[in-house]
């Protein structure tokens, strides 16, 4: 996640570092995408820390309204937790779309690239692990879906899903609860660190992140519905897409292969030649599209 | 600098003093500081915030304390909003509906068998309703019931495609729990339609009346007899009838009274099981009254119990199924939660096995619902006029039914112009249908053939004329019907002396497939045994041992044909 405000620039080109070269955010006056993930990033991180003291992975839901309810600013630590985790996946995918916009894959190390695609599937694991430890009637139906998915591995992946979901899909949450928290959290600040070379945020993009999160969080509720007898389980928003597809394909297909192709292919960009590179980045960029769309259309129906 | 600088270096202080003066002025507790109420479902502990405002409900029974299972378990909604508007998306104020009612009383972990029943069953979709109204109107040279026979499959965004379609929804549908109700709380006599409402609410108890808060309707297995009236004062007329309630015409001298409809009545003598304190659930059992999720036409076919169920116990009957086992058990059990009388014996069991599970069969007794008294079950009678020879095919109903209600006329008619409530629709709608009944009144019901072919009673259904519409029709139907009068016996003569005409019709159709008028060759036996009855007018009558050989001793005696003799025989006992 480059950052063109930090004193300690990365060595690595990029759209923000590049003179004359501002990123998108940056042309509207916002910090550039990378600082301002990052900083919501550090806000979910630190909020996290404020929800977990109330939480109850043996009674998630309940424990989560209690604290919401009755903990002194609970509902907000919550709220504010949430809404920065999505603004961080938005902000890692809007950044990510814009390297790859603007070529700047030629521009950057592959380990440094590699890291950046390595956090892809490490933020969508936390994201999912979030939602499914809300506890609430949807989260029993993510948790099995990324359960299912694991499990369509070959060979390992009955194990892994195991490890990393738990045996029971959205029953026991202390092995995810483990996993949010620590392993996956650490990882991806090992990730973090690895593609900028530093940790600590931008105090004016993390100052901005606080602000459009913090705003959502005063006036959006994060989900939480432990609905008897629910008519549909939608999942959350950023889950769309891979609902619908899994509703028309094969879940090793759609919900592995597919995946693992468009990460492939994003972690092997700077590999390529730069032919092959502008074939991958259109790609890249329908699959990006495509994906929108079904998640704008699973959201509408 | 650039103006993007000093936009992106102000927005970052705004934001944060924007969001923390949000924080400030929502406050420590947003959302107030009750703690969130918790009920355990299943084993399952589970959030029910909805308590927070309504945890002063009272009225509902032990079965759905809402202080145990909440609100949402019934009506949905979300418990775990924290605001009103939250809270009540996707809610159900009637959660009893049939269309709800899979995701409310029907589902898992409640009573899904019976949900998944009573959605089959006729009070549910009135097939056979449908299907005898397109009969009547000429629509339909039968009147055997289609796939196509249920209420719920009219489109209200639709005109009736027929007039027996339009007849049925404007005057028919609102009673068949199919139909949502609309209105929340008990309308009593005018209550209609409601799915599982229809039947199982009732008014909150006087207890629950004198504590403070807001007052719920009980929602019980103890079907009370006033949520079975409101529909079944019409038509055959069951309900007033059990009580010996009759409707009368408004000029008749014999009204005393009046329904709460406003509809005329006189009094007459009841049904035995009234007089003993019996309601409509001490012999229709669950099964036949929600059905055994079979799609069956009319009420013959799905009524589970017989009058040989407790009179004749002796009788062999099926095993049990394994579900009306399950069902009976948890029904004793909520019958003892309500301080009903401990039943533990073996249970009497109808035609089709379900437990009559408020009778022992060893002690001969039954619980009465309304009550608690027991009652002895009486056997029928070991006595002559049981075995008959002659009589096999007459069902209970036949002799034990004194009287029926018998509407001599009725005339329906369709004005066009005018608009009346479609109760398929919800709507008012174009046309009307006016009603104008004859000779309301009571006697003793006719004799035909029903559609098992056991000789039952039957009623005018009707004679009727219908006019305003393009094929106005003019036919006179005759009904099967248990009028719910049981009675002593009708005498021999009332069945054999009287003008033939007035016990079994000649004329007219029947409104169920299998049931036909008495034939010639039928009225002719009847009315030979009517000669001997003049004379030999006690049952225990040698001659009524088997009257067949009776009247071939006759024959040989008299040497002459059968109606002859029995002539010759009359003459000589006159003179």
């Amino acid at each position: 996640m480059g950052d063109s405000n930090s004193k300690t620039a990365t060595p690595e080109p990029t759209p923000e570092a590049t003179p004359g070269a501002r990123g998108w955010a940056q042309r509207v006056g916002l910090p550039a995408l990378g600082a301002l993930t990052l900083g919501a990033l550090a806000i979910c991180v630190l909020s996290g820390i404020v929800v977990a003291t109330g939480f109850e992975p043996g009674r998630p839901a309940t424990s989560i309204l209690s604290f919401e309810v009755s903990r002194p600013y609970g509902w907000f630590f919550r709220a504010l937790h949430a809404w920065s985790a999505h603004l961080s996946l938005i902000g890692l995918v809007a950044h990510t779309i814009e390297y790859v916009a603007r070529r700047s894959d030629r521009q950057t190390s592959a380990g440094n690239w590699i890291a950046l695609t390595a956090s892809l599937p490490v933020v969508a694991y936390l994201m999912l692990g979030g939602r499914a430890l809300v506890g609430d009637t949807e989260a029993g139906g993510v948790a099995a879906v990324m359960h299912g998915l694991l499990s369509a591995v070959p060979m390992f992946g009955p194990a892994a899903a195991d490890v990393l979901v738990g045996a029971t899909a959205g029953g026991d949450m202390h092995g995810l609860l483990i996993h949010h928290v620590a392993t996956a959290t650490l990882l991806l600040v090992a990730i973090i660190v690895v593609h900028l070379k530093r940790l600590v945020p931008d105090a004016i993009a993390t100052a901005v992140a606080l602000g459009l999160a913090g705003g959502v969080a005063l006036v959006v509720r994060p989900a939480l519905s432990v609905t008897p007898m629910p008519t549909a389980l939608r999942g959350p928003w950023f889950m769309g897409g891979l609902r619908l597809m899994l509703e028309h394909g094969p879940a090793w297909i759609v919900g592995l292969m597919l995946p693992a192709v468009i990460l492939g292919l994003l972690g092997a960009l700077p590999l390529l030649s730069e032919a092959r590179a502008r074939v991958a980045r259109l790609v890249l960029l329908v699959a990006g599209v495509v994906y929108s769309i079904l998640a704008a259309v699973a959201g509408w129906t | 600098m650039r103006p993007g600088d000093v936009l992106r270096l102000s927005l970052a202080p705004i934001l944060t003093v924007g969001v923390a003066v949000g924080v400030l002025m929502r406050g420590a507790f947003p959302y107030g500081d009750a703690s969130m109420p918790m009920v355990t479902i299943d084993g399952q502990e589970r959030p029910e915030g909805c308590l927070r405002c309504h945890g002063d409900i009272r009225g509902l029974g032990a079965a759905h304390d809402p202080s145990a299972m909440g609100c949402s378990a019934c009506h949905l909604g979300d418990a775990t909003a924290l605001d009103e508007r939250g809270a009540h998306e996707g809610m159900h104020t009637i959660a009893g509906n049939l269309a709800i009612a899979p995701r409310t009383c029907g589902q898992q972990g409640c009573h899904p068998s019976e949900a998944t029943r009573v959605d089959r069953s006729i009070m549910a979709g009135a097939p056979g309703l449908l299907a005898v109204n397109r009969f009547t109107f000429g629509e339909r040279d039968t009147p055997r019931t289609e796939p196509s026979d249920d209420l719920r499959r009219l489109d209200p965004a639709s005109a009736p495609s027929s007039p027996a379609e339009s007849h049925v929804r404007k005057l028919c549908a609102s009673c068949h729990i199919g139909n949502p109700k609309t209105e929340v709380g008990d309308q009593g006599f005018a209550s209609r339609g409601g799915g599982c409402t229809a039947c199982h609410l009732n008014s909150p108890s006087l207890t629950d009346k004198q504590q403070k808060g807001r007052l719920h309707p009980d929602v019980t297995a103890a079907v009370k007899e006033s949520r079975c009236e409101g529909c079944h004062a019409r038509s055959g007329r069951i309900a007033l009838s059990f009580h010996g309630k009759v409707e009368l015409e408004p000029t008749d001298p014999r009204v005393n009274g009046k329904l709460p409809d406003g509809r005329p009545i006189g009094t007459t003598s009841p049904d035995v099981h009234a007089k003993a304190g019996f309601s409509c659930v001490d012999c229709h059992t669950e099964r036949g009254l929600m059905g055994d999720g079979r799609v069956v036409g009319h009420g013959f076919e799905a009524v589970d119990v017989r009058c040989e169920d407790c009179h004749q116990p002796d009788k062999v009957v099926p095993s049990t199924p394994a579900d009306a086992a399950r069902v009976a058990e948890v029904l004793r059990a909520s019958w003892r939660n309500r301080g009903g009388p401990n039943i533990e014996g073996e249970p009497y069991r109808t035609q089709r096995g379900t437990p009559m599970w408020r009778t022992d069969r060893q002690s001969g007794r039954q619980w009465l619902h309304e009550t608690g008294e027991a009652v002895e079950v009486i056997a029928a009678k070991e006595a002559p006029y049981h075995r008959l020879l002659g009589h096999e095919r007459l069902s209970c109903q036949a002799c034990h039914t004194p009287w029926a209600p018998r509407c001599g006329s009725c005339h329906t008619q369709f004005e066009k112009n005018e608009s009346q409530f479609d109760h398929i629709a919800n709507a008012e709608t174009p046309g009307a249908w006016h009603e104008t009944a004859g000779k309301n009144g009571f006697g003793p019901p006719l004799l035909a053939v029903g559609p098992r072919g056991r000789i039952y009673p039957f009623v005018e259904g009707m004679t009727l004329t219908i006019e305003g519409i393009e094929k106005p029709v003019k036919r006179m139907l005759w009904a099967p019907l248990d009028p719910h009068t049981t009675a002593e016996s009708r005498v021999c003569a009332s069945c054999h002396l009287e003008e033939l005409e007035t016990v079994y019709p000649s004329a007219g159709e029947t409104t169920r497939v299998g049931a036909r008028l008495v034939s010639n060759e039928e009225r002719e036996r009847i009315r030979r045994v009517g000669s001997c009855v003049a004379c030999h007018s006690k049952y225990e009558d040698a001659v009524f041992v088997d009257f067949r050989r009776s009247l071939e001793r006759l024959r040989g005696r008299e040497k002459a044909s059968a109606t002859d003799a029995v002539r010759s025989c009359e003459g000589r006992v006159t003179e």
